[in-house]
């Protein structure tokens, strides 16, 4: 990492209220995020990968101030987001915007992608008339959708399509940072490379930093820069991403890397599969948020909650097996 | 299909429905008559003449009437004396009904349906076809902007409440509660004995400031699901303004049960109306309404012509309202069929 990180996320936690604490009971918290700290440096890719329920999303929306944070800081160009009063967060919303997961959700259904387009500009007042319709067509370009689509509604169009337009609405103002909160889960597997590409390449024509977040570790491994693993509301694995995929050190880690699939049917290998649920983020056990469903849990890891701690200059991992 | 033409889904897929919905021919079957009678009242029931010869001059005192009512032009001078409903019916061309709704005429108090009068007259002899077009107007003009107030309320407080939600949907929800412990109709009625001189639009204002709670809690609940959805949180993440992001992307999302309640409200709100007027309390003296002209058969049990067409057309317009507002309702979600009811 060179210079000065675009984002720094230190100490983040999202602990949400289950009710209870009525009258004297006893207030029970979903601890969603519990501490997550990383870094984007500019320009850099980052995957944050985990199951359906670790935080990784909480975690998205709460750099973005979609959700307050319980407690952390997010450093936005040093500056602290959570900091900022609300005129000054709507001009860096300008500069942090996002893809949501389902392209189905995040269009307005009784909005022309025309309008859905321009609302950006609307919104933080840039240009008239005219200046905007241009540049919706310009962006419109740059993610592969042509004219016709504007004055068309989401229903209008496919899955791959409006994620496209979702990604012509997080350009439109020009932005540095992008949270992609699993912007091609919901699609169709011919589509999702298609979507990657051009994130891929809107990425390098913009020099984008982008947080992509995702569950499938194949996913982001050819368009990561590094990628951090998350469990239960911790990143338990970060580093460079050939460092992780080559020598995966979290028992968490090598499972996922072991789940996903080969394409060659006489290949054998030893797999080391998840057996067990994942515990509930509400009753945490003490010790390593894994020891339920580690295939090499020990004594110590019943009583110790592992910390990151830096393995080499590129890798981190928590996990007691290592230090 | 050309860019900028194609209707939104919904749009498209209610119209489809409404035509093919037999509810929905019936209600419009009954409503455009209605529709009509309010609207061409003066052109339908007047006393005055379309056209005229007079003192070798041709003059359209009907055309011309509407424009002396509402005081942009005079009479002219050759006019001013003339009694419309003395003039000789050969001497002008004159409405299919040629009365107006308050022209008296104690001569023929009471009279049955007959040639001259076809439903009727009431007790000060003025005739009931011209009372019925009128009063046609009257219903839909209150029905209309009462229940339009009601809907500005009602999606105003619906839309904080289900919005920013915690306490102020808490406290807002208690008020929605407040009102429907009180029962409107008596609410009314004793705001009425405060009111020294009544009219048309103190009954609209009226009417529309105590029915708002059935479209604010379903306001409230649209708004409080929207809340949560993708593109809400996009709009956020955008950094567009609360009131943007309430009435430009949730408020066209959560129309369905407001449009439906407002159909089912406007029956509600005619039907107040008629019973205000029934009980005396509703509209001046001088004013008929349906409500009005059936009070009077109160007094007068043989003129069963008083009860009978007042009685039917409210009953046709509420009905009808009622109906439209079904065919709305199951057109815009099936699902909905038989939980949505006006207030």
């Amino acid at each position: 990492m060179s210079g000065a990180p675009l984002l720094e996320v230190e100490g983040l936690a999202k602990h949400f209220p289950l009710g209870g604490g009525w009258l004297g009971g006893e207030r029970k918290l979903l601890k969603a995020v519990d501490g997550v700290s990383f870094a984007l440096a500019a320009g850099e890719l980052v995957a944050l990968v985990g199951e359906s329920g670790c935080g990784k999303s909480t975690t998205g929306r709460l750099i973005l101030r979609l959700l307050a944070p319980t407690t952390g800081s997010v450093r936005f160009r040093g500056e602290d987001l959570l900091a900022a009063d609300a005129r000054r967060m709507k001009e860096l919303r300008r500069d942090i915007q996002v893809i949501f997961q389902d392209p189905y959700a995040s269009l307005n259904p009784r909005m022309r992608i025309g309008t859905i387009l321009e609302e950006p500009l609307v919104v933080h007042g840039i240009g008239n008339a005219g200046e905007r319709r241009e540049r919706v067509h310009e962006v419109l370009g740059q993610v592969g959708l042509t004219e016709s689509a504007l004055g068309r509604y989401p229903h209008e169009f496919s899955g791959g399509q409006r994620q496209r337009v979702c990604i012509a609405r997080a350009l439109m103002l020009g932005p540095s940072l992008v949270v992609a909160d699993e912007p091609v889960s919901s699609l169709d597997v011919s589509i999702q490379a298609q979507v990657i590409n051009l994130v891929q390449d809107l990425r390098q024509a913009r020099e984008l930093t982008i947080l992509f977040i995702a569950h499938d570790l194949n996913m982001v491994r050819h368009i990561s820069d590094r990628v951090a693993v998350m469990y239960l509301g911790r990143i338990v694995e970060e580093g460079r991403t050939e460092a992780v995929y080559q020598n995966p050190l979290h028992p968490y880690t090598r499972a996922l890397l072991d789940a996903v699939p080969i394409a060659d049917p006489t290949v054998r290998r030893q797999r080391q599969l998840l057996s067990g649920d994942l515990p509930s983020p509400v009753d945490l056990p003490p010790g390593c948020r894994f020891q339920s469903r580690c295939p090499e849990v020990m004594d110590r890891c019943r009583k110790e909650d592992p910390q990151l701690i830096q393995m080499d200059s590129v890798h981190r991992v928590a996990c007691l097996l290592h230090g | 299909m050309k860019p900028g033409t194609s209707p939104s889904a919904p749009t498209r897929e209610l119209w489809q429905r409404l035509k093919a919905s037999g509810t929905a021919r019936a209600s419009l079957l009954l409503l455009i008559p209605l529709l009509v009678c309010a609207l061409g009242a003066d052109l339908i029931a007047n006393d005055r003449p379309y056209t005229m010869v007079h003192q070798g001059e041709r003059y359209f005192p009907a055309f011309r009437g509407m424009l002396v009512d509402t005081g942009l032009v005079h009479w002219p001078q050759p006019l001013l004396g003339v009694d419309f409903s003395r003039l000789p019916r050969s001497q002008g061309v004159f409405a299919p009904i040629p009365y107006r709704a308050s022209g008296i005429d104690l001569m023929n108090s009471l009279t049955a349906p007959s040639s001259e009068h076809v439903l009727g007259t009431d007790k000060l002899g003025r005739d009931i076809a011209a009372g019925m077009v009128h009063g046609a107007r009257i219903s839909l003009t209150i029905g209309v902007v009462a229940v339009g107030i009601a809907a500005v309320i009602g999606i105003l407080l619906g839309a904080v409440a289900g919005y920013f939600g915690g306490l102020i949907d808490l406290l807002v929800n208690r008020l929605f509660e407040l009102m429907m412990a009180i029962p409107t109709f008596f609410l009314i009625i004793t705001i009425s004995a405060f009111v020294r001189e009544p009219s048309i639009f103190y009954i609209m204002a009226v009417i529309g400031f105590t029915g708002w709670v059935g479209i604010a809690r379903f306001t409230r609940n649209e708004f409080a699901r929207a809340r949560g959805m993708d593109y809400v949180t996009a709009a956020e993440a955008l950094g567009a303004k609360s009131g943007r992001i309430m009435f430009r992307h949730i408020l066209p999302n959560a129309m369905d049960p407001i449009i439906v309640s407002v159909v089912f409200g406007i029956a509600g709100a005619i039907l107040v109306e008629s019973g205000l007027s029934f009980l005396g309390i509703g509209v001046p003296a001088d004013v008929v309404t349906w409500g009005s002209i059936l009070n009077e058969a109160r007094g007068n049990t043989f003129a069963w012509w008083l009860a009978v067409f007042p009685g039917c057309a409210i009953f046709l317009t509420v009905l009808s309202y009622n109906l439209l507002g079904e065919a709305l309702r199951d057109a815009l979600d099936p699902r909905l069929r038989g939980h949505l009811k006006g207030q």
